[in-house]
């Protein structure tokens, strides 16, 4: 018997009013095309004809398994306000100011490979070590999969004193700095950014996602892609990738609350 | 309670030794006991804008290698009594400076002086941290131009992690001279203004010194700005020497000088 186990990511949408599902359908088609939809409602015909047409998979009115992490921290990308945001960025998806992104190949960045580096060896890891490991674990690694891909994250690391020029802070998780970032200051995070002072340094991140006010000065390289400074027109600019692109949203009070 | 001042800046020749010289007599003409001391070991100028240089005998690392006494070391100012000038070494390297010589040095002038004032090597230099090491309060000199703030900003962060006082987790009082201000360029927006530098460096301001060729002239001479009552530099040395003494002074931003209508005529046929 041939038998495989793998992790499907599970977009879970109920139908309220079929006109706005199917505007939603429709402005984030290609998105949901990578998820299993897991929808809740009353179907109609134009909705199926949709389904069916753009070859989305789905399920209906059907109650999953609750994988423990990996569904709860799914909805939480995907609350309100971010299906809102995703429907303002499809809206206006012709604005290419609100979709920036610089053609280049996104490598990780110098800081963050030097990061990652110093973080294995704290661990004891050679990179060449766990890449061996890798490959003699793979059997065991499949069976633990959703742990895997969910790992235990460093707390948020806060930061209340101003970065000076030739400062610099680096870490293996989110950072949170409440002062300001000046010339020369550098920050390196393998997870979010959270910038609320002025930024003329230069960040770096391969998080979820940066927040940052505007920048004059600094330069912002996110997942290894420079974001550029005239795109950052908000008071608080989200910076995150949707769908592999570069989406940079305003931050609104309410998120904070 | 006596305190020492270390004078810093980022780079070199934003006006740290200038402001060393004023400052130090300006305190002293306050009725202050105040010394000098040349910790920029290889440029030594100090002595030159006192116009001591021909007093020097004794420098300070022969007072830290007791091959002198302090007192045989210390020079009296001719321009006021309560002010004088330790000289930094001639001879001797960067390299000769210890901390434990520097605390016993700065411990022994604490005895004798309220204010003892260092003349810093530029940030970058390694003579620094020495100077900064044992200091409870630090001027910063900067000139209204991005590099001078950056340095400076730099010099600041050395200042807080290898001080003494930042390393058991105090801080270093800082104050900020902005120096060489030309305020007709920073009405023209050529030149930082004063609210942007405090924003970036976050440090409060002691005072702001115009540009004023004065300011050369009085150096050559052996007889600093601070004694010229018409300077208006001089005038912006006296009211920070006074706010270091505790008085309250009202900060004075320098004016664009408003021509007379002759004066205006006559640039007009020009
Ligand atoms: N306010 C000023 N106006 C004009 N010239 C100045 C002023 N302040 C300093 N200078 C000049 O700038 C030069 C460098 O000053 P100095 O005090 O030796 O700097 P540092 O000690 O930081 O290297 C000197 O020639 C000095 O006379
Ligand atoms: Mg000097």
């Amino acid at each position: 018997m041939k038998c495989s186990q793998y992790n499907v990511k599970v977009f879970e949408i109920g139908i309220e009013d079929p006109e706005t599902f199917l505007k939603f359908l429709e402005a984030n088609r290609a998105l949901l095309g990578q998820h299993l939809l897991s929808i809740h409602g009353e179907m109609t015909e134009e909705i199926y004809d949709f389904l069916e047409s753009n070859s989305l998979h789905y399920v209906l009115n059907m109650t999953l398994p609750q994988a423990k992490r990996g569904v709860q921290r799914f909805r939480m990308l995907r609350s309100e306000e971010e299906e809102k945001a995703l429907e303002e960025r499809s809206t206006s998806a012709e604005h290419s100011s609100d979709t920036v992104a610089k053609e280049e190949t996104p490598s990780l960045p110098k800081e963050l490979a030097e990061v990652r580096d110093w973080l294995r060896k704290k661990r004891g890891k050679s990179p060449e070590k766990e890449a061996q490991k890798k490959e003699t674990e793979t059997s065991e690694e499949a069976l633990s999969a959703s742990d895997e891909e969910f790992p235990k994250a460093p707390p948020l690391k806060i930061v209340k004193q101003a970065l000076r020029s030739g400062q610099s802070v680096r870490y293996d998780g989110s950072l949170l700095l409440t002062e300001r970032i000046n010339s020369g200051a550098q920050v390196a995070a393998l997870g979010s950014v959270i910038a609320l002072g002025p930024v003329e340094g230069n960040i770096s991140s391969t998080g979820e996602c940066v927040i940052v006010p505007p920048i004059r000065r600094g330069t912002l390289l996110f997942h290894g892609r420079t974001i550029e400074n005239d795109a950052l027109i908000h008071p608080l600019n989200k910076i995150t990738f949707v769908d592999d692109q570069v989406v940079i949203q305003p931050i609104n009070k309410k998120e904070f609350h | 309670m006596s305190k020492v001042i270390a004078v810093i800046s980022g780079k070199g020749g934003v006006g740290k030794t200038t402001t060393t010289a004023n400052v130090g007599l300006g305190i002293a003409r306050n009725g202050r006991q105040c010394v000098v001391v040349d910790f920029d070991i290889g440029q030594r100028n100090l002595d030159m804008i006192l116009g001591l240089e021909n007093r020097v005998v004794y420098d300070m690392v022969q007072v830290m290698d007791e091959e002198a006494r302090l007192d045989q070391a210390l020079i009296r100012s001719k321009a006021n009594s309560n002010l004088y000038f330790l000289p930094a070494s001639q001879t001797k390297d960067k390299s000769v400076l210890e901390s434990e010589k520097i605390e016993k040095l700065l411990k022994d002038l604490r005895k004798r002086f309220e204010y003892v004032i260092l003349d810093a090597p530029a940030g970058i230099e390694s003579g620094f941290e020495h100077t900064i090491e044992f200091a409870d309060e630090a001027i910063i000199v900067v000139n209204p131009e991005v590099s001078s703030i950056r340095d400076s900003d730099r010099a600041i962060g050395i200042l807080d992690s290898k001080s003494r006082k930042g390393k058991e987790g105090g801080e270093v009082k800082k104050h900020l001279i902005i120096n060489r201000v030309d305020p007709g360029m920073v009405e023209r927006g050529e030149m930082l203004a004063t609210d942007d530098i405090l924003e970036i460096l976050s440090v409060d301001l002691l005072g702001i010194v115009p540009e004023d060729k004065g300011v050369i002239d009085a150096s050559n001479q052996g007889h600093p700005v601070v004694l010229d009552d018409e300077s208006e530099a001089g005038a912006a040395y006296r009211r920070i020497a006074k706010r270091l003494c505790g008085e309250r002074i009202p900060l004075v931003e320098p004016q664009v000088k408003k021509e007379s209508l002759v004066g205006k005529l006559k640039g007009l046929f020009r």
